[in-house]
C-alpha cells in the first residue's frame, strides 16, 4: 500500500523532502512517542535546542519594523493581484531576504551547535531565507518537552 | 558502550514486506521483534546525539517506512540500554499500547503544512487597500530620520494589526480548504508575527493524491500572497495517543 507522493507543484507550493533542516526541526524534533517514563533514554543535545526557543511578544520594535517595511514599499504599481510577473518581482526584491518565520527561528542556533556544514547542500534555500534576519525579534513556539 | 537506537515500531507482518532500509547518519538499520511487534533499530555508540544528519536519518527512515506500512514513530534520540531492553521494556511492556496505536493509525499518514505569508506583497495590499494608511505612510516617509516617533508607531501599529488580520484570514482559509481532505488536524503553531501558520493534517492513505492536488490548487489560489509548504507523507508524529501511566513494576532498566 505504497502511498503516492507525486505532487503537482507550482510556484506557490513547496514540497521539500522530510529531512530538510527547517522542517526536521519543526516537524520531527520533540514529536513522536516518548518512552522515557519507562526506561532512561539518552536525548543528548536536544535539550539545548528547546532552551533556545523563546517568546518575543509584540512590542514597539515590532511596530517600528512594520512602519519601516511599508515605508520601503514601492507603491507606484496599483495592483498586484493576478499578475504573477509583478508579484515575482516584488518578492524577489526583498521578501525572500527579509521574511523569516518561526520555521527558521531555531535554525541558526541549531546549526551553530550541531551544524555539519559539509552535508548542508540541500538546504541552500533555507540559508538564503534566514540570512540577514538575525537581529529581528521573532516569536517561536515554546518547546516544552513532555518528560 | 553500545546502546540501541530505536526509530519506530511496526507490526511484524508489515515489517516482513519492507524494502531494505538505509540508516544513513545513524548507521545500518536492523530489526528486533517480540510479541508481534518489530522495532527498527541502529547501534548507538554512545556519542553525542542530535547532529543534523542524525535528525535527518531518523526523519528519512520513518518517512520511507510510513509510505509502505503503518509505523509508530518514537521521538528522535530514543536510545535504550541494549537489545533486550528494546524487546522487554518497549515491545513487550508497551505492546498493547503499540498494537492499538498501529491499528488506530493504520489507514492514515501525516502531512506537515506551513502557510508562510509573502510579507511585501501582503503589506502592499494593505496599504493600497486603505487610503488613510496610504496617507499616513506617505507622511511618515517624508519625516526626517529619527523624528515623528509617535506617527511611526501609529502607522506601524495599524499595519501590524491589519497584517495579523490578513495572516489570520489567509491561514484560516488555507487550513479550512485543506482540512476538507483530511481526517484530523492538529494546530502546531497559530499564526505568528511573520504571518506563518503551521499545522499537521492526518490524511487517509487512499486520499493522498487528492490531498496533494488540492494543496496545489490552494497554493495557486494564494496568488503570491503566501507560500504553502507541504511536507509528507510522514508517520503520525502529532497524532499519537499519550502513553499509559507507568506501572509499579517498571523500573530504570539502565541502572
Amino acid at each position: 500500500m505504497t502511498v503516492a507522493t507525486q505532487a503537482p507543484t507550482n510556484r506557490y507550493l513547496e514540497r521539500p523532502a522530510p529531512s530538510s533542516l527547517a522542517d526536521v526541526i519543526n516537524i520531527i524534533l520533540d514529536k513522536g512517542l516518548v518512552i522515557d517514563v519507562y526506561v532512561r533514554v539518552s536525548l543528548v543535545g536536544i535539550e539545548l535546542i528547546t532552551i533556545d526557543a523563546r517568546i518575543v511578544v509584540a512590542s514597539v520594535d515590532t511596530y517600528l519594523r512594520f512602519a519601516e517595511a511599508v515605508n520601503r514599499l514601492d507603491l507606484t504599481e496599483t495592483q498586484t493581484h493576478g499578475l504573477p510577473e509583478l508579484i515575482e518581482g516584488i518578492t524577489s526584491d526583498g521578501a525572500k531576504g527579509k521574511t523569516s518565520g518561526a520555521l527558521e527561528g531555531a535554525k541558526d542556533k541549531f546549526e551553530e551547535m550541531f551544524g555539519d556544514s559539509d552535508d548542508d547542500k540541500d538546504d541552500d534555500d533555507e540559508k538564503k531565507k534566514s540570512s540577514g534576519s538575525g537581529s529581528r525579534p521573532r516569536r517561536s513556539r515554546s518547546r516544552a518537552r513532555q518528560q | 558502550m553500545t546502546n540501541t537506537y530505536v526509530y519506530g515500531v511496526l507490526e511484524d507482518t508489515d515489517a516482513a514486506g519492507l524494502e531494505p532500509l538505509n540508516g544513513g547518519g545513524l548507521g545500518p538499520v536492523r530489526t528486533l521483534s517480540s510479541g508481534g511487534l518489530t522495532a527498527l533499530c541502529s547501534d548507538a555508540t554512545g556519542e553525542v546525539m542530535g547532529r543534523r544528519r542524525e535528525l535527518a536519518a531518523h526523519a528519512d527512515l520513518l518517512a520511507t517506512v510510513c509510505q509502505q506500512v503503518p509505523v509508530v514513530p518514537l521521538t528522535f534520540g530514543t536510545v535504550l540500554p541494549d537489545d533486550d531492553a528494546v524487546r522487554v521494556e518497549l515491545l513487550e511492556r508497551l505492546g498493547d499500547h503499540l498494537h492499538a496505536e498501529l491499528r488506530r493509525l493504520a489507514g492514515v499518514v501525516q502531512f506537515a503544512v506551513t502557510v508562510r505569508l509573502e510579507r511585501e506583497v501582503v503589506l502592499g495590499d494593505i496599504v493600497r487597500g486603505d487610503p488613510r494608511l496610504a496617507q499616513l505612510n506617505e507622511r511618515v516617509k517624508r519625516l526626517p530620520p529619527g523624528s515623528g516617533q509617535a506617527e511611526r508607531l501609529r502607522l506601524g501599529e495599524a499595519v501590524a494589526a491589519a497584517y495579523e488580520r490578513a495572516a489570520g484570514s489567509i491561514g484560516d482559509s488555507v487550513v479550512g480548504e485543506l482540512a476538507r481532505s483530511a481526517v484530523d488536524r492538529a494546530q502546531e503553531q497559530p499564526v505568528d508575527q511573520d504571518g506563518t501558520t503551521a499545522l499537521a493534517l492526518l490524511v487517509d492513505r487512499g486520499q493522498v493524491k487528492r490531498f496533494l492536488s488540492q494543496a496545489g490548487q490552494v497554493a495557486e489560489g494564494l496568488a503570491g500572497r503566501a507560500v504553502l509548504r507541504v511536507v509528507g507523507p510522514l508517520p503520525p508524529y502529532s497524532f499519537l495517543a499519550p502513553m499509559p501511566e507507568p506501572t509499579a513494576r517498571s523500573s530504570g532498566a539502565w541502572d
